[in-house]
């Protein structure tokens, strides 16, 4: 999943944050996707407050005689889980973790691969070569299956699984920070900088850095969906963080459990899910719309 | 339920401390038959002659670890080899009756340390090499040596009893003193002390016939993962990680009551499919012939279809309970990493098993499972019907939380508590610890791999673990004595370093005793003591459900043996 | 040409070099002893320690590398902890499925995505493009397993037009394909459309519009033809990141393939067999990468990679 995340932003892009503003209006997904993080966000934030009940609170009406959940009522709006906990509490304190995930993992991609980026573009020769070898070894691994193997080996805990997506999955940022480098480099007025005697890390700073923002932040944006993908994968494949506390992919692995009678879990967890990654995507785009008139869809 | 070999992650099962294998307790206790007719199947043709031919197919959540019988100790391993491989004795059908497989008959000396085995004289491997006394005494060399390769025999130590077999084991002698083959169809046994359960460690799977020559031609390594020879109804035509395919052994001895020969199948596929669910449905659209605890993991009927085939299926269903059980630990050493445990207080102990709501865990299984107040199975000789007053706990939270109180544990505490990862137990550990967060315990939940599990609470450093125990035998001995004596601290099995001299010499005293009525005696004190010192809440016993295709005849069920597939016959027209 | 191509295998190798190292150590430096494990709970500390040796966990690890490695140059991964065969059996049985379903979810995302790609162009800016855009991106939202699971429940059991997961020939490969193009076909549409666009507003398909050729001719003739390489390419990569990616598809339609041999490999902490398989799927990356770019470097000499 993470892995295809490089082909949305492949294409070389320029920055023109000049018109950000004006654009912004022309571009409904990004506000489109900014309110549905917005809204996630918020439910996630506020869940201690709006959720009707205690998320690893039991009930014993929640469950039939024979352990068989019940169904979406006026007391479980979405109904209940095996262990007789109300879905909907689960649904809006899962976004917590699943955010959280998908947010921090992501930060680290950004800074490993901002970092190694600029290393490798910047100095160029053998430490480029070094840092991009470094780079492809990363992006070769089988993603979510070492993931997988680490954070079962690691043990599976909110940190490791977070370390684990940001060490594995900053990759694609380095190419792309690079690439952008590169490029700006050896754009006119950089040369000419550069004949007027500007140092490499005055360049650096001062042209080349802010000329990369706007291929990061596309990529972030996108990439905080491909890691609450991620993280939900690795929690639907049994290494999620401990228990009680829900998560949406933990949820839709114990709903699995029910699913033939009572799927509502399943249901409740998945649709979240989709929406936040729906939310990060649409921004991500739009995003680039704005920031990379070339791709954008022409008029 | 939950087993920890019931699978998660594709759990290996077992490796004993949970799924390990077989063997009945000769004597009484709860007949299977009682809790639900084991014979099954179209009951309404059951009484019709049986139907020569055809094929079944099966899925079995996972491959098969070891098909050498020396080396095998998991129940997928099992099922198989006991279709292809036999033993000297073996289980009465769906009893705890040991009668005679390849020995006709035994005669056991006055002081019961020898047994003299007579072979029968009509069997034959399935590639015509004719069984002889001599190939139990290959296999037991092989059983005791230390250096085989890839793997040695991880049940050595229950042959270490016969005489000389430790000499052997150790290096010092070249042949084992205590074995002898007067002819070809005689076996003579020798003991160091008479062993009550002896004859149920012989009808474990690890002292088969296996063909001497042919295990010499194809090596250890293959006859552990493609290629068996044994005496038993079926051969192994295929084993691989993705199918198993037995056909009919040409040269099988066995006849059926009517005289016709066995077994009645020509071929049984068995498919490596991991997924639970998708086997269930496989089922119920008729694809397989049955599932089976032995090839679903442990339950049988996966939790996740249970309410459903329940319901639609009811009569196909049949319904054994196991002797297998599980538990929580609750760790008795006064410090764990360096810090207190409060867990090494009677009191706390005592609060827990207050605390601990049993009907919670029979629900969230669907009902599928029995509750459990000792550390023995209700099937099991021994099993105490009435325990001591203070080795009784009912549901109580507020006695639970009074006991805290005493303790100086008013406020509660964090405790470390252990369990493998996978879906069903999940649900057990959540329950768990919201019943232990009404008494202010809150429980921090480590669930971890298999592997990590064992290393953990095997170390006995795991503070509170979920864990569960199948028999190897069926004897009280193999629950007891391996999981509360003092000296199975060190090698794993008693994870809760549960240490009492007084339940030690019990153990012992018990474990060489021949006095069937003085080892119940001895045994329902250590169950009174180790239940009144609260050293485990004991949860769940399992049950094993077996689903069949009406169009599927002969099949019984057994408190100790795998599936029949010797006797298993289907309707003519249902080859799959 | 032949010093790129010298160079690109060198840099492959180092990387192989690199994964295969890091995948050891993260691998075998773990902490958990498998022998006590393997020789189950009765097993005497003389043959827990006989294990040890037998798999030859009794070495410092650097040592362990080096055996393993010479061992790999021999075409031998290792032998299973729990099933005692050769890594290298288990993994060359489950190769073919895996290549299946890598090649029917790719095939199903070309299938998906060149059409829709095609449309969208056409159609670039109207309802039908958005409404479609839309879609796409609520297909690259959809967690694979989620979604399968989703289509199982309705084609396998409430309506039985598929099987219920499984390993076998196309039948059985129809719906994970169809549930992998879904979520991954959105990629080829997106890059088919914006290529698409490029050319169109490119002087020859002007000159040939303006010469009067037809819309359709214009589209299969000048526009697909020449938008086609950078799918064709992207495709060439995909392929080695799917045959990696497809575990989550397998674990949810009963695969069995290398994804489901590692996840249960993983699950019994079979170290040799989670090695193989992650060696293995990074061996089929780095060489897809590598003939892309090596083809790359023969088609448009201007874009070498690097």
């Amino acid at each position: 999943m993470s892995t295809n995340v490089g082909a949305v932003v492949q294409a070389p892009t320029k920055a023109r944050t000049g018109k950000f503003k004006k654009s912004l209006k022309r571009y409904p997904l990004v506000y489109l996707g900014a309110l549905i993080i917005v809204i996630m966000a918020l439910l996630a934030i506020l869940a201690p407050w709006i959720s009707p009940h205690s998320p690893i609170a039991t009930f014993n009406n929640a469950l039939s005689e024979q352990g068989i959940p019940v169904g979406p009522s006026r007391e479980f709006l979405l109904g209940a889980d095996g262990n007789g906990r109300d879905v909907l509490s689960r649904v809006l304190w899962g976004g917590r973790i699943s955010l959280l995930i998908g947010l921090l993992s992501m930060i680290i991609n950004l800074v490993v691969g901002t970092v190694l980026g600029l290393i490798a573009g910047v100095f160029g020769g053998w430490v480029d070569a070094l840092v991009m070898r470094i780079t492809d070894t990363v992006l070769a691994f089988p993603f979510l299956l070492f993931a997988l193997a680490l954070v079962a080996i690691l043990g599976s805990s909110l940190w490791n699984i977070l370390l684990t997506i940001g060490i594995l999955g900053w990759g694609v940022m380095a190419r792309v920070v690079r690439g952008q480098v590169l490029q700006v480099r050896e754009l006119e007025y950089v040369q000419a900088a550069r004949a007027l005697g500007a140092t490499e890390w005055r360049i650096m700073f001062r042209i080349v850095l802010p000329n990369v923002f706007g291929p990061v932040i596309v990529l972030s944006t996108l990439q905080v969906g491909a890691n609450i993908l991620a993280a939900a994968g690795l929690s639907y494949l049994g290494m999620g963080i401990q228990p009680p506390t829900p998560d949406w992919g933990g949820m839709i692995q114990d709903g699995l459990t029910t699913y033939t009678y009572a799927p509502w879990e399943m249901y409740s967890a998945g649709i979240a899910l989709v929406i936040t990654v729906v939310g990060f995507n649409m921004l991500g785009d739009g995003l680039r719309d704005i920031l990379d008139p070339q791709s954008a869809t022409r008029q | 339920m939950s087993l920890s070999w019931k699978k998660g992650l594709g759990t290996v099962a077992s490796i004993g401390m949970i799924g390990a294998l077989l063997a009945g307790c000769g004597t009484n206790s709860t007949s299977p038959a009682s809790s639900n007719g084991t014979s099954a199947g179209g009951t309404s043709s059951d009484n019709s002659k049986p139907v020569e031919g055809g094929s079944i197919t099966l899925d079995s959540t996972q491959a098969v670890p070891d098909l050498d019988p020396a080396v095998a100790f998991d129940t997928t391993s099992a099922e198989v080899d006991y279709a292809v491989y036999q033993q000297l004795v073996t289980y009465d059908k769906g009893s705890y009756n040991i009668v005679g497989d390849l020995a006709k008959n035994w005669e056991v000396s006055q002081d019961g340390k020898t047994y003299t085995f007579h072979l029968r004289d009509d069997v034959k491997y399935s590639n015509g090499d004719p069984m002889v006394a001599s190939d139990f005494v290959f296999e037991l060399e092989r059983l005791l040596d230390k250096k085989m390769q890839p793997k040695p025999s991880p049940g050595s130590q229950f042959f270490l009893d016969i005489e000389g077999a430790q000499a052997y084991y150790d290096g010092q002698a070249k042949t084992i003193s205590g074995v002898k083959t007067p002819d070809d169809h005689t076996l003579v046994i020798t003991l160091v002390k008479p062993e009550q359960f002896f004859l149920k460690i012989l009808a474990m799977p690890f002292l088969s016939a296996v063909d001497p020559k042919f295990v010499k031609q194809v090596g250890n390594a293959k006859l552990d993962t493609s290629e068996a020879m044994g005496t038993g109804p079926f051969e192994v035509q295929t084993n691989n990680q993705n199918e198993v395919v037995l056909v009919r052994n040409p040269n099988y001895w066995q006849k059926d009551s009517d005289g016709n020969k066995l077994p009645y199948l020509d071929k049984v596929t068995i498919n490596v499919n991991n997924n639970e669910q998708v086997d269930a449905l496989h089922w119920e659209q008729g694809q397989t012939a049955f599932m089976s605890p032995w090839l679903m993991g442990g339950d049988g009927i996966p939790p996740s279809a249970y309410p459903t085939i329940m319901t639609k299926y009811k009569n196909d269903v049949l319904k054994q309970p196991q002797n297998s059980i599980y538990y929580i630990g609750l760790n008795m050493k006064p410090t764990l990493d360096g810090k207190p445990n409060p867990l090494s207080n009677l009191k706390v102990r005592q609060a827990i098993e207050y605390a601990t709501d049993d009907s919670q865990f029979i629900k969230i299984n669907n009902g599928a499972v029995e509750g459990l107040n000792q550390p023995l199975p209700n099937t099991m000789e021994g099993y105490v019907k009435n325990l001591d007053p203070s080795a009784t706990y009912k549901y109580d939270v507020s006695k639970a939380k009074e006991l805290m109180k005493e303790a100086g544990y008013a406020n509660g505490f964090t405790a470390e508590y252990w369990n493998e990862n996978n879906p069903t137990d999940k649900k057990d550990d959540q329950a768990f610890q919201s019943m232990l967060s009404q008494i202010g315990i809150k429980l921090d939940i480590h669930e971890v791999t298999w592997k990590d599990f064992l290393t953990k609470a095997m170390s006995g450093t795991a503070q509170m673990y979920w864990s569960g125990w199948q028999q190897d035998f069926p004897d009280p001995s193999d629950f007891l004595n391996t999981l509360f004596n003092s000296n199975q601290i060190e090698p794993g099995n008693n994870m809760n370093n549960y240490s009492n001299p007084q339940v030690d010499q019990w153990l012992n005293e018990a474990e060489y005793s021949t006095d069937s009525q003085q080892r119940d005696e001895l045994y329902a004190k250590v169950i009174n003591k180790v239940m009144s010192d609260a050293a485990w809440v004991p949860t769940i016993q399992n049950v094993g459900y077996y689903t069949i295709q009406p169009w599927v005849h002969g099949f019984y069920t057994s408190p100790v043996m795998y599936d029949p597939f010797g006797t298993i016959w289907v309707d003519p027209g249902h080859n799959s | 040409m032949g010093a790129y191509i010298i160079r690109r295998i060198g840099q492959a190798i180092i990387v192989l070099i690199g994964i295969s190292i890091i995948a050891f150590l993260l691998l075998y430096a773990v902490p958990a002893d498998p022998a006590r494990i393997i020789a189950g709970p009765h097993a005497t500390p003389d043959v827990v320690n006989q294990i040890r040796i037998n798999l030859g966990l009794n070495l410092p690890i650097w040592e362990q590398y080096l055996k393993y490695m010479g061992n790999l140059l021999h075409g031998n991964l290792g032998t299973s902890y729990i099933f005692h065969t050769s890594v290298m059996s288990q993994i060359s049985s489950r190769m073919g499925p895996t290549a299946e379903l890598a090649l029917g979810c790719w095939i199903m995302e070309l299938i998906i995505g060149i059409p829709l790609g095609i449309y969208t162009a056409r159609h670039a800016n109207k309802v039908r493009d958005v409404v479609i855009s839309a879609l796409a991106l609520i297909g690259i939202s959809l967690p694979v397993y989620w979604l399968g699971l989703l289509l199982l429940f309705a084609f396998g059991f409430k309506i039985q037009i598929f099987p219920l997961g499984g390993t076998g020939g196309i039948y059985y490969l129809i719906l994970p394909s169809i549930t992998y193009g879904i979520t991954g076909a959105a990629y080829y549409m997106r890059l088919l459309k914006s290529t698409m666009l490029d050319v169109m507003n490119q002087d020859y398909v002007r000159t040939a519009r303006a010469k009067g050729a037809s819309e359709r001719r214009v589209i299969y003739r000048h526009v697909l033809r020449n938008a086609l390489i950078p799918v064709i390419t992207f495709a060439g990569i995909d392929i080695g990141t799917l045959l990696a990616g497809v575990v989550l598809i397998e674990e949810t339609f009963n695969w069995n393939g290398m994804g489901m041999l590692a996840y249960q490999a993983i699950g019994n902490q079979d170290i040799p067999v989670i090695m193989g398989t992650v060696l293995l799927l990074a061996v089929f990356v780095v060489l897809f990468n590598l003939i892309v770019d090596i083809v790359y470097g023969f088609v448009d000499p201007r874009i070498r990679y690097d």
